[in-house]
């Protein structure tokens, strides 16, 4: 396991380069650094001059990819166009969104796998046929449209009744408290958000989850299992429902790009100051060097989930192990 | 989505001569019965009929419309919901007819989800059929990188790409997204294509002469025509989504063209008091998105060789 684990990492070397590679170059094709200041009313021709030379922006492009990685590993993704420092801004939402995400993933996982696999032993129910229509409202349901419409519900319970459930926008209040109100208050604030990036993963894990249990249920081995006199709860527990899980821990990896989709519309909708903000103010401003120090943590991130997804199949999988 | 072969034997007439004619007998009756059990399949029917009403008053715009998608009339500003004035779905706060701009948002929506589903459908069949067939380092490279479209976050890479590259025609934001939306299907089809290729009808073809381009689209391409035409159906529902996803976050297809992603954006800094200015475009988008997918559903059961209807 542990060979596996470093080959594993070492091939993950040459995809984060490639990566880097294709975020440069992509993003230097399509974006020059120094549009958004050369349309800007009052900045002169000497500050651009100024800025080309620090940014050896008159190097062939080869050169600037070296001189970005270098600021990459060294000076923390280095400096927007205008020289502020990126890394403090990047890590701060980086930071927070991956709260968010880790929260909603371990709801949708919890509840897409309990939803799935209970519809799954009680196949054509009703509480099947419900999960099934629940579950084709989330694939047809835009996140963006379910964030609006919880905003609206909340702020109209609030309306109505005087009870203040959720916050609706922003992390905290003005005055958060301290100890266990701090906390409550930032749950109050966060609950939205989490449950809006929950929703789209719920449907497809527990969609997934009931596929995956309907075919190692009628495997058999449950046969041999049920035959051979274990109890009914063990034999899902144990010999089910462990098999079943296999499928959907790539799926996790898989899913991530919906995941970090969600967290960047609700970021947006619930004015969070997260990677999704970060990344859409960069690109209105067409901040070039955000945009690509964005693109950069996200691609690794992927790559990570990805290898993390695979040792946890061999974890979980002895058969992979071996081969 | 379903793994195992469709086998609808259209392909066999070329290689098996005499037998043809009775083959193809048995092969048109293989799609009858796929389009009985669809016909069978209440809610895909139901879905399908209302499709297919939304997408006809979309496209009739212009003649069905009792509005102007731009028509301002300053006395009749934020109107709720009424029949009266024909003001289906009230109107905006600068007095628009909100029903019309629907109407032509959900035309722009429906032209760009189906650019993309002929496109994406196209491209991933092509990498998979290709990956597929000739296996080895090219099956290896082509599979990376789908992987890798699959798993980078592909909002981030569209809004750079709708920032940047697109001027925010509806054609340019279809291309876009197709670029992305390709990769379930090349999946599938590869699957499809490394089973097939070990079958004696593929063996029958390259021994009498088929070249592979031949072989690739001519025989296979119709045993694997099923799971295909379901991902097409469903690509549309995605594109739907992610296109109204792009133009509320004011990166999609620029204004004036209307657009339901932009409808909301507009609209929810009024929600609170004018609540249609939200909810109609957003019910617009579920009700098709939830009709594609229902549609989707009947396709699979119905092109799914395996079920004995």
């Amino acid at each position: 396991m542990g060979k596996y684990a470093i080959r594993r990492l070492l091939l993950s070397i040459p995809v984060i380069i490639a990566a880097s590679i294709v975020v440069f170059f992509g993003v230097t094709v399509v974006g020059d650094p120094l549009g958004e200041l050369r349309i800007t009313p009052g900045v002169d021709q000497a500050t651009i001059e100024a800025i080309i030379q620090r940014r050896h922006l008159d190097r062939p492009l080869w050169v600037q990819y070296g001189y970005w990685v270098q600021a990459v590993f060294t000076d923390g993704f280095g400096t927007t166009v205008g020289g502020n420092p990126i890394w403090p801004d990047l890590r701060r939402s980086m930071w927070f969104t991956l709260q968010l995400i880790i929260a909603a993933e371990i709801i949708a996982l919890v509840l897409g796998v309990l939803v799935g696999s209970v519809a799954a032993r009680k196949q054509y129910s009703l509480f099947d046929y419900t999960a099934t229509t629940i579950s084709f409202l989330g694939y047809s349901i835009p996140v963006f449209w379910f964030a609006l419409i919880l905003q609206v519900l909340v702020t109209n319970l609030f309306a109505a009744t005087g009870v203040r459930l959720f916050y609706t926008a922003g992390v905290s209040s003005v005055d958060p408290g301290t100890g266990f109100a701090f906390l409550v208050d930032r749950l109050q604030h966060l609950t939205l958000p989490i449950i809006t990036i929950a929703f789209v993963s719920v449907a497809a894990y527990s969609r997934y989850m009931r596929a995956s249990m309907l075919e190692v249920i009628g495997a058999n081995y449950i046969t041999t299992a049920r035959a051979k006199g274990v109890p009914e709860r063990d034999v899902m527990r144990k010999h089910a429902l462990r098999n079943a899980l296999l499928p959907i821990v790539t799926l996790v990896a898989l899913n991530f790009g919906t995941v970090f989709t969600g967290a960047i519309v609700a970021e947006v909708v619930f004015a969070l100051p997260g990677m999704g903000t970060f990344f859409i103010d960069a690109l209105t401003d067409r901040e070039v060097y955000n945009i690509m120090s964005f693109l950069m943590v996200t691609s690794v991130v992927v790559i990570i989930a990805n290898m993390l997804a695979d040792l946890a199949y061999g974890l979980l999988n002895p058969r992979i192990r071996t081969s | 989505m379903s793994d195992t072969l469709p086998n609808a034997p259209e392909a066999r007439p070329d290689a098996l001569g005499e037998e043809a004619t009775q083959q193809q007998v048995h092969a048109r009756s293989q799609w009858r019965m796929a389009l009985r059990t669809f016909l069978r399949h209440r809610l895909a029917m139901g879905s399908l009929v209302l499709l297919v009403f939304i997408a006809t008053v979309a496209f009739f715009a212009e003649q069905l419309t009792p509005y102007g998608f731009d028509e301002v009339n300053l006395l009749n500003r934020g109107v709720p919901p009424q029949l009266e004035d024909q003001h289906f779905f009230g109107t905006d706060r600068i007095g628009r007819d909100y029903f019309s701009r629907v109407i032509f948002g959900t035309r722009t929506s429906i032209t760009v989800a189906i650019i993309v589903s002929v496109l994406s459908t196209v491209i991933g069949t092509t990498v998979g059929a290709v990956a597929g067939f000739y296996r080895g380092w090219l099956d290896n490279a082509l599979m990376r990188l789908t992987d890798f479209v699959i798993a980078v976050p592909g909002l981030a890479i569209l809004l750079v790409a709708a920032e940047f590259i697109s001027g925010g025609s509806p054609y340019q934001v279809a291309i876009i997204i197709s670029l992305l939306l390709w990769t379930n299907i090349a999946r599938i089809v590869r699957g499809n294509y490394l089973a097939l290729r070990e079958m004696e009808f593929v063996e029958a073809a390259r021994a009498s002469g088929a070249s592979d381009l031949r072989i690739i689209f001519r025989h296979m391409l119709p045993n694997t025509l099923g799971p295909i035409i379901v991902n097409a159906t469903l690509v549309v529902a995605l594109a739907i989504l992610i296109e109204a996803t792009l133009s509320f976050l004011g990166f999609g297809v620029q204004p004036p063209t209307p657009a339901l992603g932009k409808l909301i954006n507009d609209g929810k800094d009024a929600m609170l008091t004018d609540w249609w200015l939200v909810t109609m475009p957003g019910l617009t988008i579920v009700a098709i998105c939830l009709c594609i997918n229902f549609i989707g559903d009947g396709l699979r059961d119905a092109l799914d060789p395996t079920n004995t209807h």
